[in-house]
């Protein structure tokens, strides 16, 4: 297998990464392909925990029989594409800045702190908390911002849109 | 004539010409704010439509996609950054001549010939819409089968880095949509004791995950890019001249983004690619491309707004999306309780007519908008990113609430934000995952009533002509590029010098 795949890969001029690299280093899509692989698994194995099927409704296909189909549709495609991952030159890419991995541990708080705090004072907060992340230091402006947007949002879904907020938590503990 | 006219007097409503307004203006501002795309806006907005009238409610959300696709041009030319994906092939000529000092001319072409390809589109649009959809009445189970699934491999062909990697993201889709109670045997399947997922997984939170929290921490790892802004200088109407240059262009791009549009999943960024390529295969001046020659702009322009009245077609006619967007405002209509399709067009025709006018009227609007405001437009520009993305998430959050009031639709999204970032960096696109999740149902549906139909006998699938014709299509499109590509490597191979054949 690993002697057919250079003779695929050197059609194209400049495809082929350096032997040493090839064999020994997984590839970003050879990764995805395994995981995707590994995803199939796990989702034909939860169809097989599907409750029973009441005999008045046995005629057509059983629930269970279509995500496997589609399941088995992706584990082909991810086949493939650890197939092309072999013959394709791999794109370098950046890694990920940390500010990314701050920017989203704060969307996650936020979610955490909209059933904790209510949903205006965490848009308050997320509103100071990401301008400032991101290298806004103009903080009075920002404390502006971060009052006055959220309540312009919250004033216009709890009244004109009439949606009900979660209040917290921690509000209704001291309220 | 009945079913327009009466769609007319739906427009001619103040309220109506409010909501075609605020969505055109809101849809310039989404597309030249680079990162706010008409996908993302359309689905950021789509939880405020929910107690609008559908009729207003679509139209403001076409309104928006025809005027944000143009709204793309304006920073392509001025700051060299698309402020939509479309508007990317506009930039190749538009920044050039910008640079040159011709800022007002080239966006003075962007403007006309945006409004001139959306004009054509919705024209299109009205005559074979309800033509398609008078077609469609023949369609049984098997038809939207065949006719799905014919939908989802053509996501093998829109713009992203790979194949592969587009279908896998439409089969993911369609996985997602299988969540929920079972329609035929009410068995639950990947509820895992939620009581919230026996409905399914809603594709609007996943949407505004994917368009807009993906692109919040997309925007995150660029926080260093410094925009080398052009000054925005008064729009100038083209001379005729150049007119005269790029009516054959405009022309040609008319009609290709249009078709492209009607291609199910395929929308204005493939129409604008292939119609900057046609623009330059057909010039006289190849060499003066990528160096800002306007039919560079002229033809991409044209073509992704031709791309919308395009796109529009296949949505409506027969609930297949045409495009990114349209799988937006698919959904929008599903929330409305529609079902897009033949009976819409025998049930509504008013609504759908009154969406017509509406977009005509957007086309019309944006032009106004762009050659006499280009200039303030483009100083959304300077809104600090620090304080724009926020209120996104913000109102994507509240947004993805709103709709059933759950917290967890609030998780999903922004678990499908920070998938979709990942998958992006991974050059998988969210468009396809969204347009398998919103056919997934269709083609589950149909799939087992065709074979309760057939007895279970497969084969009868290739005894019904619209199906096989649905099927070799479905063949050309998975396999139609690349067989392509090999076609033209061995033409080229065989036409080489020092090859034996002719």
């Amino acid at each position: 297998m690993s002697d057919r795949s250079p003779a695929d890969g050197t059609k194209e001029k400049g495809t082929t990464p350096p032997k040493a690299a090839r064999s020994f280093r997984l590839r970003a899509d050879e990764a995805i392909g395994a995981v995707i692989l590994v995803f199939v698994a796990v989702i034909i194995a939860i169809t097989t925990a599907f409750d029973d099927v009441p005999t008045a409704l046995s005629q057509g296909i059983p629930p269970e029989q279509f995500p496997r189909l589609i399941s088995v549709i992706i584990a082909c495609l991810a086949v493939i594409l650890i197939i092309q991952a072999r013959v394709r030159e791999e794109k370098a890419r950046k890694r990920v800045p940390l500010v990314t991995l701050l920017t989203t541990a704060l969307l996650v708080i936020y979610v955490v702190l909209l059933d904790w705090l209510g949903t205006l004072a965490a848009m308050i907060l997320f509103c100071f908390a990401l301008p400032i992340l991101w290298g806004e230091r103009r903080y009075v402006w920002t404390a502006v911002y971060a009052i006055l947007f959220p309540l312009g949002v919250y004033l216009l879904f709890s009244g004109v849109l009439e949606v009900r907020f979660p209040k917290g938590v921690l509000p209704a503990l001291f309220g | 004539m009945e079913g327009f006219l009466s769609g007319l007097s739906m427009i001619l409503d103040p309220y109506m010409i409010l909501v075609i307004i605020i969505g055109t203006v809101g849809g310039v501002l989404v597309g030249i704010l680079p990162g706010l795309s008409s996908t993302m806006a359309t689905a950021l907005l789509l939880p405020f439509t929910v107690t609008m009238e559908p009729a207003a409610a679509i139209s403001l959300l076409a309104a928006l996609y025809c005027a944000g696709t143009y709204g793309g041009s304006i920073t392509a030319i001025l700051i060299n950054a698309p402020g939509a994906p479309p508007a990317a092939a506009t930039a190749l000529d538009g920044y050039p001549m910008a640079l040159r000092g011709e800022a007002g001319r080239a966006l003075g072409i962007a403007t006309i010939s945006s409004c001139i390809g959306g004009i054509f589109s919705v024209l299109v649009l009205m005559v074979a819409a309800p033509l398609l959809a008078r077609v469609a009445y023949k369609f049984g189970a098997p038809e939207y089968f065949a006719l799905a699934v014919f939908g989802l491999s053509m996501l093998a062909s829109i713009s992203g880095q790979s194949s592969v990697k587009n279908l896998i993201g439409g089969a993911f889709g369609v996985l997602i949509s299988t969540v929920g109670v079972d329609f035929t045997t009410s068995v639950e399947r990947f509820t895992f004791g939620l009581p919230e997922l026996t409905d399914g997984i809603h594709f609007i939170p996943v949407m505004i995950g994917l368009f807009g929290g993906a692109e919040l921490l997309t925007q995150s790892a660029t926080l260093d890019l410094i925009y080398k802004r052009v000054a925005a200088v008064a729009v100038r109407l083209p001379s005729r001249e150049d007119f005269r240059k790029v009516r054959g262009v405009i022309a040609r791009s008319c009609g290709i983004g249009t078709f492209i549009g009607i291609l199910p999943a395929e929308g204005g960024t493939v129409a604008a690619m292939i119609a900057y390529n046609e623009a330059k295969r057909w010039s006289r001046e190849k060499d003066q491309f990528g160096k800002g020659a306007i039919e560079g702009i002229a033809g991409p322009e044209a073509a992704n707004n031709a791309a919308t009245g395009g796109a529009m077609v296949p949505t409506l006619a027969l609930g297949i999306p045409g495009s990114a967007t349209t799988a937006v405002i698919l959904g929008a209509l599903m929330v409305h309780g529609l079902r897009p399709g033949p009976h819409l067009f025998a049930e509504q025709p008013h609504m759908l007519y009154a969406i017509f006018i509406a977009m005509l009227v957007a086309n019309v609007l944006f032009m106004g908008l762009g050659l006499v405001g280009a200039k303030v437009f483009a100083r959304v520009t300077l809104i600090p990113r620090t304080f724009l993305w926020p209120s996104v998430f913000v109102l994507a959050v509240v947004g993805s609430y709103a709709l059933s009031q759950s917290l967890l639709d609030v998780w999903i999204m922004l678990i499908f934000g920070i998938l979709g970032f990942v998958l992006r960096r991974y050059d998988f696109s969210p468009a396809p995952i969204i347009m398998g999740l919103i056919l997934g149902e269709l083609v589950e549906n149909t799939l087992k009533q065709s074979l309760l139909i057939f007895e279970h006998n497969w084969l009868l699938f290739f005894e019904r002509p619209i199906v096989i014709v649905f099927f070799v299509l479905t063949v050309l499109g998975l396999f139609g590029a690349t067989v392509g590509r090999a076609v033209f490597a061995c033409l080229r191979r065989n036409t080489m010098p020092g090859s034996f054949e002719k």
